[in-house]
């Protein structure tokens, strides 16, 4: 450790740590741009530069360490005039017009800077060259005429990303932002994961939805989970009004450290589909309005009518793990229920709980994949699901990484070489998705397992999506659509309609669907009770590495739609029963591949 | 030299960028990336290229190390000054009689390099300035003649050793068009990574250019003044630092040529194309039609044997007038 006086004040920080850090520990603000915690220190704004007792000139804090015994003044006339120079300098340079800008009063950190040296107009006069604006990207737009040319972006792209589609063209002032080849964003190799935009500090990239809907002293930001794959990335959903305006990645988050990817991002601002507003009972070939009371009691007439082994039981994995949990007490604990499915095909999280039985712990943390010299990804394709975990080794390619990659599984040699040459690397990382944890597969798996046991290889396991592992943990396996019953009691939620979801409602005969939007699943029903969606109802999930997340509620619930929780608990009354299950000690009853953090 | 110790040569090209001089930015080319310099620490030396330790000198500096191993470290110091040991090689040119490729022991006059190695100015002309060190140099003038080079000196004298270039400049030499030049390679040369470098050069050239073309105001000067300043202390590398060096240095010892330029709208060594006009001398024009044949773009007129005359508003100052005249009947006032 060592101490640094910031203007007077003593701090003590790490052997390493920036002038920047220590200023920030004593709580003196030194203005930056091109530096975000997340990057790699840069240099290049130089709106941090300090005076520092005996340097030669004055030094940039964002990347110069410290020194024990430093001597730093952060807000000397000597510092606030080269201040002032920066940013007279960056306003002359582009044209940044801020008062229709989306980021203007309190988004946009060069405005911001600005205000805080008390300037208010241009001290030099701009060019007035007119920059291209690239719109041509279905989620955002480029503004030239607003960038400083931080490089933020690039450097998420980059860095973090490991896509490296943003890049410099020209050089000097002549400099531009591109895409790949200098080709526009729509047509490049950008993912649309949105990172940079979220890293821009002004308003040069541009959020195509929510832009013009508030600032973000507007709006509400709310901690939830992203349901869309088994990572558990944090996302923080900023709503307004009632209303979801964007969602960001939560820049602390163990998992994701501020990144989402484009499924996470945007799938739930481009959602279309319509809500399911009131229960609704099929009459004839019509639905017909009806109240949950009316609705609940067909449909406990039809469950106490209906034999168990004539009764088959759906839920969404995208359910948390209190609907779950009353799904499983009141279907299988007490309507004896034995056709229970998850409305997912991935095996992987069944399997491995199947696997735990004779292995134990077998798997590591997620964020292994961030530190590894070679990585075989076999079953999983990265580019698809589970993106973010796909940028930790994407992003390490640059430095090295020595990459195997089978995302269908068809290629048994390359597991075979991968594990012949295992002693070359030191860090070694396999990453096991779908396509090769299978039931079908467990002579396989089950070699690979001890064989690894011997090795120094970190296992990870993509468990689906959601609570596919918490489901699989309390014994809910992917459905079967070849089964026909008699019933079919679907909780949809927020899920999306697909051929095999279909399937399997179109087995029986009468179908019970509780949905949050209306879909080919609705339309078939016979009881429609309306659902929450996930920023309506709370809840908690297990992430694929058995961590345990609470999705807060972001949004208050359309009038009529009742939780899980609440639909699944007021039918039981009509059984007489009252449901006391217990979801957490649930989840230790079984051994995990994993060991849960609950 | 007798032990088992050998090693492999690799040569790479570059893309060709001035600003890759810059230790870590030519890293950064080797690495095949842009040619941006980079945050140190880590130093070169911790980490450099590939994240190794690497050592980067120029040319010279390694072609230095054969001979000081072959004939003796004592051989090597008895050249050179108290501080800078050995030789330099300098790039002589501009207008001396002779230009080229010099090496001379530290401590060797200025004086002894232009007039001497030199051969003095050319044409009979007299000396006015010597800008040493590239584009990132200060000039020296007459009061620095005697002044022994070695790093020390030129730096304390307001310039730099730089890439061991000397521009001799005669007194035909504009300082204010000088200082243009030397800014207009530098800012083309910025690699753009940071504010102070990028968009201060491109300030500080804007203002030059205006100057050069007679739309030079007051304020011009205090601008510079600032721009240059805090484009050197706040710039991130070596480039940005000294590429004011040339406008500092000229505004130093020649101000009065810019303020000519401002206030009088005139350029003093009659070089500025805005500012000059060209004339034909009547004492001494023959009428040869020479001139006007010339002309590329027919601005004179004149019979055989009268006395010519240039239309101000067509003529271009391309100059070949002046150059094919030789009654020396074209002056450029």
């Amino acid at each position: 450790m060592i101490n640094v006086n910031i203007n007077g004040q003593i701090v003590e920080v790490e052997n390493g740590a920036t002038i920047l850090d220590a200023a920030k520990k004593a709580g003196a603000n030194i203005p930056s741009l091109c530096h975000h915690p997340k990057l790699h220190p840069y240099g290049a704004c130089r709106l941090c530069l300090v005076e520092v007792q005996g340097a030669r000139t004055l030094v940039p804090s964002c990347t110069a360490p410290a020194s024990d015994n430093m001597v730093v003044l952060t807000d000397t006339p000597r510092v606030k005039q080269a201040r002032k120079f920066v940013l007279s300098m960056l306003f002359s340079e582009r044209n940044h017009f801020c008062m229709y800008c989306q980021a203007t009063d309190g988004d946009c950190e060069l405005q911001n800077a600005a205000y805080a040296e008390d300037m208010t107009n241009w001290p030099f006069t701009p060019l007035y060259l007119p920059f291209a604006i690239d719109a041509s990207h279905p989620d955002f737009i480029l503004e030239n005429n607003r960038c400083i040319l931080c490089r933020r972006c690039v450097r998420v792209c980059g860095e973090l990303v490991g896509n490296f589609t943003l890049g410099f063209e020209e050089r000097g002032s002549a400099s531009l932002l591109v895409a790949d080849n200098s080709i526009p964003l729509g047509e490049s190799t950008c993912i649309s994961c949105g990172n940079c935009v979220q890293f821009c500090p002004t308003g040069a990239l541009i959020d195509r939805r929510s832009a013009y809907q508030g600032r973000q002293t507007d709006l509400t930001h709310t901690e939830s989970i992203c349901l869309d794959c088994a990572l558990g990335c944090v996302r923080v959903v900023l709503t307004r009004d009632n209303r979801l305006v964007r969602l960001e990645g939560l820049l602390d988050a163990e998992v994701n450290q501020g990144l989402l990817c484009g499924l996470g991002r945007y799938s739930p601002v481009k959602d279309q589909r319509k809500r399911v507003t009131t229960t609704m009972i099929r009459r004839g070939s019509q639905l017909v309005p009806a109240n949950w009371e009316e609705a609940l009691d067909v449909v406990a007439t039809q469950l106490k009518t209906i034999g168990s082994d004539e009764i088959s039981a759906y839920i969404s994995p995208r359910q948390s793990i209190e609907a779950l949990n009353a799904f499983v007490e009141f279907f299988r604990d007490h309507l004896q229920v034995r056709q229970l499915g998850l409305l997912n095909k991935d095996e992987t999280a069944s399997v491995s709980v199947r696997l735990a039985e004779e292995f134990g712990v077998f798997e590591s943390d997620v964020t292994v994949l961030s530190d590894c010299d070679a990585a075989l990804v076999l079953g999983a394709d990265l580019t698809d699901k589970h993106q973010v975990a796909g940028f930790m080794l994407k992003r390490q390619l640059p430095g090295g990484l020595k990459l195997f990659s089978d995302p269908d599984a068809t290629k048994p040699e390359m597991l075979e070489e991968f594990k012949n040459r295992v002693n070359e690397w030191q860090t070694p990382v396999m990453v096991l998705g779908e396509n090769f944890v299978k039931r079908s597969n467990l002579a396989t798996l089950r070699e690979l397992i001890d064989w690894v046991d011997g090795a120094h290889v970190r296992l990870v396991l993509l468990k689906g999506e959601a609570n596919a592992y918490a489901a699989a943990i309390n014994g809910i396996l992917p459905s079967d659509p070849s089964i026909s019953t008699k019933l079919a009691y679907m909780v949809v939620g927020d899920h999306y309609a697909n051929s095999n979801n279909i399937a399997s409602l179109q087995q029986s005969d009468f179908k019970i669907v509780q949905a949050a939007y209306q879909s080919e699943l609705t339309d078939i029903a016979d009881v429609v009770l309306p659902a929450m969606n996930w920023l309506e109802e709370e809840g908690h999930y297990l992430s694929t590495d058995g961590k345990l997340n609470l999705n807060h509620q972001a949004l208050q619930p359309i009038e009529l739609a009742k939780s899980t929780v609440e639909s699944v608990t007021r039918l039981a009354t009509k059984f007489g029963l009252t449901l006391t299950r217990n979801w957490m000690s649930a989840l230790t009853d079984q051994p995990t591949s994993i060991t849960l953090s609950l | 030299m007798g032990t088992d110790f050998s090693f492999d040569l690799e040569v790479r090209m570059g893309a060709g960028a001035f600003v890759c001089g810059e230790e870590t930015a030519l890293i950064a080319s080797i690495e095949g990336l842009r040619g941006e310099p980079r945050v140190r620490p880590p130093f070169p030396a911790q980490k450099g290229i590939w994240g190794k330790p690497s050592n980067i000198n120029n040319v010279e500096t390694f072609a230095n190390v054969p001979q000081i191993f072959l004939k003796g470290v004592e051989w090597f110091s008895s050249m050179g000054t108290e501080k800078s040991k050995g030789t330099k090689t300098f790039a002589l040119a501009g207008d001396v009689a002779h230009t080229g490729l010099i090496e001379v022991p530290f401590g060797t006059t200025l004086r002894e390099i232009v007039f001497d190695i030199g051969g003095g100015i050319k044409d009979g002309k007299k000396f006015k300035a010597v800008q040493t060190g590239g584009p990132m140099g200060g000039c020296l003038t007459e009061e620095n003649l005697d002044l022994a080079v070695d790093y020390e000196t030129l730096g304390q004298a307001g310039s730099i050793m730089g890439s061991g270039g000397m521009v001799v400049m005669d007194e035909d030499t504009c300082m204010v068009d000088i200082a243009r030049f030397f800014m207009e390679f530098t800012q083309d040369e910025s690699c753009g990574k940071c504010v102070p470098c990028r968009i201060g050069t491109r300030r500080i050239l804007e203002i030059l250019e205006r100057i050069c073309r007679g739309e030079g105001v007051p304020e011009d000067i205090d601008h510079l003044e600032l721009l240059c300043q805090q484009t050197i202390q706040d710039s991130l590398c070596g480039l940005g630092q000294g590429a004011a060096n040339p406008v500092v240095s000229t505004m130093k010892h020649f101000m009065d040529e810019y303020k000519a330029h401002i206030y009088e709208k005139r350029c003093p060594a009659k070089v500025c194309r805005s500012l000059i006009r060209f004339e034909v001398d009547p004492e001494n024009c023959t009428g040869c039609t020479v001139c006007a044949r010339n002309c590329p773009v027919g601005a004179i007129t004149g019979e055989r044997k009268q006395i010519h005359h240039i239309n101000d508003d067509i003529c271009i100052r391309c100059g070949i007038c002046h150059q094919v005249c030789k009654f020396d009947a074209i002056k450029i006032v």
